[in-house]
C-alpha cells in the first residue's frame, strides 16, 4: 500500500513539473517611432505561447522594475503585454519580462507578502522585448539656430561697425 | 569735366568743389539711395510676414491690415536708420578710401598733360565721394538688415514666445525697427 501511494505521488509530482516545463514563445514587438508630440512612449509584445501539454494558461509579466501586471489574452495562444515610460527615462535595448502563470504569481504574492527576493521565484517562461528608442525632435530647435547664425551675422556688422568708425 | 575756371553754381552759389565737399557731409540722400533704402525697407519689414503667417501660425487674411500698417511704419523707421547710419559711416569711409582713390586717378590719368591739377582734384573728390557712397548705402543697408532680423528673430521666439501672435508681432517688429531707428541718431563721440 505504502508502495501504492510512493508511485502515485511521483507520478503526480512529474505530471506538475512537466507542464511547467516546456513552453515557448515567438514574440513580435512594437515600441512608439515619433515622440514629438507625445508625453509617454509605449512599447507593445504580443507573443504566441506553445507548451507542450497545449495548456493556455493565464499569465502575469513580471517587469525588471519589480513591477507584476497581467498579460491579456488577445486570441489563441496568443498574448499581448504592454507597458509606457516617461520619454525622458525612455531608453532602448532588450526588456528581459519574466512570465508566472497563476501558482507562479501566487508565488510571487507570496515572496512579495514575506519580503523576500521576487526574482527568487521560479517563472515558467522568461521572454526578451526588444524596444526600440523614438525620434524626439532635431538636436538643436530651428528657432536657436536662426537666432545663433543671424546673432553671429549681426555681432559681425556691429564690430565691422565700429572698426570703421573708429 | 569743366575748363578749370571756378565753376559757380548758379542755383546755390557754390562752386562745384564746394557742391562735392558739401555732398561728402550732407544728411541728405540722393533719390537713387532713397529708392534703394525705402525698397530694401520694405523687403525687410514685409519678410517677418511669413514668419508669423506661417511658423507663428497668423491667419493672413483677418490680420492684413495689421500688417501693412505694421509693415508702413517698420519701412519708414528702417529707411531713417538706413540714412543716419550712412552719414554716420559716409565720411569715415571716405577718409579711408582717399590714398586709394588718388592713387588709382592718378595712375588713370597718368601723365595727361590737359587734365590740370584742379581739375585732377575735382575728379579724385567725385571719385572718393561715390565710392564711399556707395559703400556707406550697402554697409548701412546690411548693418541694419542684419540687427533688425536679429532683434526680430530674439524678440518672437525667445523673449516673447508664450504671448500671443497678435501681440508677439507688433512688439517684435515696432521694437526692432524702433530701437534701430532710435540708436541710428546718436552721435558718434570719438
Amino acid at each position: 500500500m505504502q508502495r501504492q501511494t510512493l508511485v502515485l505521488c511521483l507520478i503526480a509530482l512529474a505530471c506538475a513539473t512537466g507542464a511547467q516545463a516546456s513552453c515557448k514563445a515567438t514574440l513580435t514587438a512594437f515600441s512608439t517611432q515619433d515622440a514629438t508630440i507625445l508625453t509617454q512612449l509605449a512599447h507593445v509584445a504580443e507573443f504566441t505561447l506553445q507548451c507542450s501539454n497545449s495548456a493556455q494558461p493565464s499569465l502575469f509579466a513580471e517587469f525588471p522594475c519589480g513591477k507584476v501586471v497581467p498579460v491579456a489574452k488577445v486570441g489563441d495562444s496568443k498574448y499581448q503585454v504592454s507597458w509606457v515610460e516617461d520619454i525622458k527615462q525612455g531608453s532602448s535595448g532588450n526588456v528581459l519580462v519574466r512570465l508566472f502563470d497563476e501558482d507562479g504569481y501566487a508565488n510571487v504574492r507570496k515572496a512579495q507578502r514575506d519580503g523576500d527576493k521576487v526574482s527568487s521565484v521560479k517563472s515558467l517562461l522568461d521572454i526578451t522585448v526588444p524596444t526600440k528608442s523614438a525620434y524626439k525632435g532635431p538636436w538643436i530647435k530651428a528657432e536657436l539656430l536662426a537666432a545663433v547664425l543671424v546673432g553671429g551675422v549681426a555681432y559681425f556688422a556691429f564690430t565691422t561697425k565700429s572698426k570703421v568708425q573708429s | 569735366m569743366g575748363s578749370g575756371k571756378q565753376q559757380k553754381v548758379q542755383s546755390s552759389g557754390f562752386t562745384k568743389e564746394e557742391e562735392l565737399l558739401l555732398q561728402d557731409f550732407s544728411r541728405n540722400v540722393s533719390t537713387k539711395s532713397a529708392t534703394i533704402f525705402y525698397g530694401n525697407a520694405f523687403i525687410v519689414s514685409a519678410l517677418p510676414i511669413w514668419l508669423f503667417w506661417r511658423i507663428h501660425n497668423m491667419d493672413l487674411w483677418p490680420s492684413s491690415i495689421l500688417f501693412v500698417l505694421v509693415t508702413a511704419a517698420s519701412t519708414y523707421l528702417m529707411a531713417t536708420a538706413y540714412k543716419n547710419i550712412k552719414f554716420q559711416l559716409k565720411h569715415k569711409i571716405a577718409v579711408r578710401r582717399e590714398e586709394a582713390v588718388t592713387r588709382e586717378v592718378n595712375r588713370q590719368l597718368g601723365d595727361d598733360k590737359k587734365v590740370t591739377r584742379k581739375e585732377k582734384d575735382e575728379r579724385i573728390l567725385w571719385k572718393k565721394n561715390e565710392v564711399a557712397d556707395y559703400e556707406a548705402t550697402t554697409y548701412s543697408i546690411f548693418y541694419n538688415n542684419a540687427i533688425y532680423l536679429a532683434i526680430i528673430i530674439f524678440i518672437s521666439f525667445f523673449l516673447l514666445k508664450n504671448a500671443t501672435p497678435f501681440v508677439n508681432y507688433i512688439f517684435s517688429i515696432g521694437i526692432a525697427s524702433g530701437v534701430l531707428a532710435l540708436f541710428s541718431t546718436s552721435a558718434q563721440t570719438n
